[in-house]
């Protein structure tokens, strides 16, 4: 039958046999019955506009209407039920679509990331690589990305950086480069990860993630100058960027303008309140500016976003043991020692501690700790050594000297170290008693 | 009739660029966008605001009403919600050719000072001739099986998957078997169709850049197809296939010179197209977009979903993008050609409407509700007219002044927001600092105390432990009884114990008895439990003897191997022996 363009939407009626023997009837006009799609638009125009309760209530319209055969009403409400975090539901409703139309590659596609977001990541796979096979002709990006991010997850990085890398052929979007340099560096492989990073930015110098991101991969390698610039080039873009606030203050802070990162953290501030990082580089910036009671304040309350943290502990513990408050300062330094077990800085300031609530005994304790973790640590000797006499084991101070001294040859340290430790040594072979060497303040790490 | 004021715009902006014209807040209105235009339906020169009303969400009853000023001169009624209308010329130079067309389901109606004059409809689609073939012999037959027909459609359906198939059969199959025969007889002689769906309608000029020019009316369907139709005939000139329904188009330029149409599609597809070449498509957007509208300067704009403004060149570069606050409804481009500025005004939910040129906001209509729709252009005698719908169904009309400057891009919207909430060091009180004060003084006094008290919570921490870890042991899951008696005259005795497992599995293993005793020689002391059968009483024999004249008490301890608490205890006294009778 004719169906052109031309005719108008009406078909030329052909003079049939039942025609001719219907003709009493054909006065009488039969409703055309409209097409299923023709409120399609009406659905995705509310959905568009974020008005999901109208768009659920029209679907719902819809469906009954059509005895559940509306293909973009089933996918929409699969959209919609995503988004509502019911991804069981939402995956059956994708389902209906693709039974009603299975050539529809967006079918298959929400279908596998339903299955990627409910984490059986193999089953995604086999889906992904289906909706690959109906769109043969015009390869997609998305699924390739997609692709890679399942492989990421299954822990085949082989795999996910062939597909991400057949993602990058296609497309300028940042998110497969981001992907592919997070893999290298799984595989420690900074370089790449560098160049991919790079990569996604001459492709999108707005990418905000890709800048921050490659800044603080700068930054792990120690090329501050470099995290500087791109730190610098988020914030242009996106002037409220506190992923790239932070780390810009950082270094800021690093180089002793303390006021100017101050600003930037207030900014910070006010996008992410509840920071427990951001609230424990403010208190250092006051510690180092000796504002010492709002440094407590402000470290207090990281401590109190996160208590599992153990900067804001051991930064804590270090304020009070030099605002004279070693009671307090022992308990945070305690916290700090028992989320980090590894790290000999703290067992090193608890020692002080105890030594100054005259708990000698502990002090050695956590110090012949400190010093198994880190026996080099020109501190933890000096400070070893200075308890032990004090607990009058001078033979054994006396060789935490010698080792002292020997690394004193290797490596520079501390002229206020070395003063003490000839001081100490003196008093040892004067073998007078009870007198306490002075013990270094100690200049620490505000870390971030 | 001009009731209630709206407060508008903003401070710190200077005065108002807006004249307030009309606010109805009762006008009852759902309005979509693309449902408004503003067209000299009579030729009269004096244009009227034409708005697609689609009556409430329930009740279906949709209306095209014209506007003259804040009053409603027409109405008309439509059997489904129109997708869009639109109103062009379709003669150059002749005010009286306005047309106005308004997209319905699958066809597009034409008025002509607003009488119906033309309906045009769309292509059918092509059925799968299986479907057909089943049709046409139902038509064919006197006497119809409905049986067989069903049988055969749902054959179909299951084969072919119900996308393909047409709303006839769809609706055939899901009727009551009852009501199928009617509807068969009532189907079954008329051709077979299937009906294509108009998703968005527009209009791009045909050849002329004076006013009034002839335009084309441009149709997206759900099938994946743009045509652009001829303005006098209504026939189509160009056909172009995209594979993916288009949800809106932004015409930029001549049809049958160089004008392009950019068409955005339902998943954030874009792409453009001119006259005789295929769609080409542009990088995908992040997220489905809400509006498209161009910019004089050939550029585009594009709101969309994730709440961005996305301004691309003419060759689909992406130039800027901004970040809009709240949920964008609406976005449609204010051409200002007297200073060379092409705006664009962003309906949000919760913000107003943001005025943008190019990337810098640099005005806000506030408005009572929400909007939903708007359309800018000549309303009435005046060219500069915006014309919105709220959420709500109120109308509102505002002009622009023409002395409004939107040159000074004011900087202060770019700057961060310094300062804008103070920043708060939380404070210490003076109690802190008395109690800094005590503790460098007391600092050892203090540890003691709290060494002290910390070490004698871990105390009560693990007696605790060690009670509930007791209690909790309770007779198991397999309950026994034990029942004890003395036999014998004395000073030897004989302990019978009867143990009697009441559950209906064996006896947990690792049982034992033991004995307490006092001034008593029990022999043996422990002795292992065998295991129980279900329901019937072992016997256990002890030998006691008592150590002098006094009576004596066992205490018989049942208890678990490695359980510190007995599961059972029962005590028997053992009295004292009489005297031995001589004989």
């Amino acid at each position: 039958m004719a169906n052109n363009v031309l005719s108008n939407g009406r078909i030329q009626q052909q003079p049939i046999i039942s025609q001719r023997l219907t003709r009493n009837e054909k006065g009488k006009k039969v409703l055309e019955i409209p097409a299923i799609e023709s409120k399609n638009w009406l659905l995705h125009r509310h959905y568009t506009r974020h008005e999901y309760k109208t768009c659920k209530i029209l679907i719902d319209q819809e469906l009954t209407k059509s005895n559940g055969h509306s293909e973009y009403a089933n996918y929409l409400k699969g959209l919609i039920l995503r988004r509502e975090g019911k991804i069981q539901d939402s995956l059956n409703c994708f389902q209906a679509a693709y039974n009603i139309n299975s050539t529809n590659v967006n079918n298959v596609k929400q279908i596998a990331k339903s299955f990627l977001i409910m984490g059986s990541h193999k089953h995604a796979v086999d889906i992904f690589l289906e909706a690959e096979k109906i769109l043969l002709k015009t390869p997609d990006w998305e699924i390739y990305f997609n692709l890679g991010e399942c492989y990421a997850k299954l822990n085949q990085l082989h795999e996910a950086k062939k597909y991400l890398r057949r993602s990058i052929e296609l497309t300028k979007n940042e998110l497969p480069y981001i992907l592919l340099s997070r893999i290298y560096l799984l595989e420690d492989n900074v370089t790449e990860a560098q160049n991919a990073y790079t990569a996604a930015l001459s492709e999108n110098p707005e990418s905000i993630e890709a800048a921050t991101e490659l800044g603080l991969l700068y930054l792990k390698i120690g090329d501050v100058q470099r995290a500087f610039q791109q730190f610098g080039t988020a914030i242009a873009h996106s002037p409220n960027c506190t992923k790239a606030m932070l780390p810009i203050a950082y270094i800021i802070q690093n180089h002793q303008e303390y006021d100017v990162a101050l600003s930037k953290y207030k900014l910070a501030a006010q996008s992410i309140p509840e920071s427990y990082i951001l609230w424990n580089n403010i208190g250092m910036c006051f510690y180092s500016k000796q504002k010492y009671v709002a440094a407590i304040s402000c470290l207090k309350r990281a401590h109190y976003l996160n208590s599992m943290a153990f900067l804001p502990a051991y930064n804590l513990g270090m304020v009070f043991l030099t605002t004279g408050q070693p009671a307090s300062a022992a308990i945070y330094l305690c916290a700090a020692v028992s989320t980090d077990s590894k790290n000999p800085m703290p067992y090193l300031l608890l020692g002080l501690a105890l030594k100054r609530l005259d708990d000698l005994e502990g002090a050695e304790k956590v110090l012949q700790k400190a010093h198994a973790l880190s026996p080099q640590d020109p501190l933890i000797l000096i400070n070893y050594a200075i308890i032990l006499e004090a607990q009058g084991k001078r033979n054994i101070a006396a060789e935490f000297l010698t080792a002292l001294n020997d690394i004193t040859a290797v490596i520079d340290v501390d002229s206020q170290i070395t003063q003490t430790a000839k001081k100490l040594s003196m008093k040892i072979q004067l073998e007078r008693t009870n007198k306490q060497g002075e013990e270094p303040r100690i200049l620490n790490s505000d870390e971030v | 009739m001009h009731g209630l004021r709206a407060d508008h715009n903003t401070g710190g902006l200077g005065t108002s660029r807006w004249l307030e014209a009309l606010w109805e807040p009762a006008a009852r209105l759902y309005t979509l966008p693309n449902a408004l235009d503003m067209l000299d339906v009579s030729g009269d020169g004096d244009a009227r605001l034409v708005c697609a009303d689609l009556g409430t969400l329930n009740v279906n009853s949709p209306k095209i009403r014209v506007y003259k000023g804040g009053d409603q001169v027409t109405e008309h009624n439509m059997v489904d919600p129109p997708c869009g209308v639109v109103g062009f010329y379709t003669e150059n130079g002749e005010p009286q050719s306005s047309v106005l067309a308004v997209g319905v389901g699958s066809s597009v109606y034409i008025f002509k000072n607003m009488r119906p004059y033309f309906k045009y409809c769309l292509p059918h689609i092509d059925i799968h001739p299986k479907e057909r073939e089943i049709w046409h012999k139902a038509g064919l037959d006197e006497e119809l099986n409905v049986l067989t027909l069903a049988d055969e459609l749902d054959l179909l359906l299951k084969e072919l998957g119900a996308g393909f198939i047409s709303p006839r059969t769809l609706k055939f199959l899901s009727m009551d078997p009852n009501l199928r025969v009617s509807f068969a007889e009532q189907y079954k002689r008329i051709p077979l169709v299937k009906s294509n769906a108009l998703t968005a309608i527009s209009v791009i000029r045909r050849d002329s850049w004076n006013d009034p020019a002839s335009s084309c009316l441009v149709l997206g369907t759900e099938f994946g197809e743009a045509l652009i139709l001829d303005p006098r005939t209504f026939s189509v000139m160009d056909k172009h296939l995209l594979e993916w329904p288009p949800v809106a188009f932004a015409c930029i330029g001549l049809w049958t010179g160089d004008g392009k149409i950019l068409i955005v599609g339902r998943d954030g597809k874009i792409g453009v197209i001119k006259r005789g070449s295929p769609v080409k498509l542009w990088e995908k957007l992040p997220s489905p977009a809400v509006a498209v509208s161009p910019l004089n300067n050939e550029g585009i704009a594009v709101t969309i979903m994730d709440g961005t403004l996305i301004g691309f060149s003419s060759k689909g570069i992406k130039i800027w993008h901004v970040r809009v606050p709240g949920a964008i409804l609406d976005s449609v481009s204010l051409p200002v050609p007297q200073t060379g500025l092409s705006l664009l005004a962003v309906s949000t939910a919760g913000y107003g409407i943001r005025v943008y040129d190019g990337k810098h906001h640099v005005d806000t209509l506030k408005i009572m509700e929400p909007v939903s729709a708007m359309k800018y252009g000549k309303m009435g005698q005046e060219e500069r007219t915006m014309a919105m719908v709220t959420v709500g169904g109120g109308l509102c009309v505002k002009i622009l002044k023409r002395t409004a400057d939107f040159s000074i891009h004011n900087a202060i919207s770019n700057l961060p927001l310094n300062d804008g909430s103070k920043f708060l060091v939380p404070k210490k009180t003076r109690l802190f600092v008395e109690q800094t004060i005590r503790e460098r003084s007391e600092a050892k006094k203090i540890h003691s105390t709290f060494q002290q008290g910390l070490l004698r919570l871990r105390l009560m921490v693990a007696k605790k432990v060690v009670e509930t870890l007791n209690d909790s042991q309770g007779a198991g899951p397999h309950p026994l009884t034990m029942e004890a008696t003395v036999l014998g005259l004395g000073p030897n005795y004989q302990i019978r114990i009867l143990l009697t497992n009441i559950s209906d599995e064996l006896s947990d293993t690792d049982l034992y008895i033991v004995c307490r005793t006092e001034n008593t020689n029990v022999k043996p002391r422990v002795m292992d439990v065998p295991l129980l059968p279900s329901g019937i009483p072992i016997p256990i024999v002890l030998n006691a003897i008592l150590r002098s004249r006094i009576s004596g008490r066992v205490e018989i301890l049942l208890c678990k191997k490695s359980k510190t608490k007995p599961v059972a205890v029962t005590a028997v006294i053992l009295p004292a022996a009489e005297e031995d009778i001589e004989i």
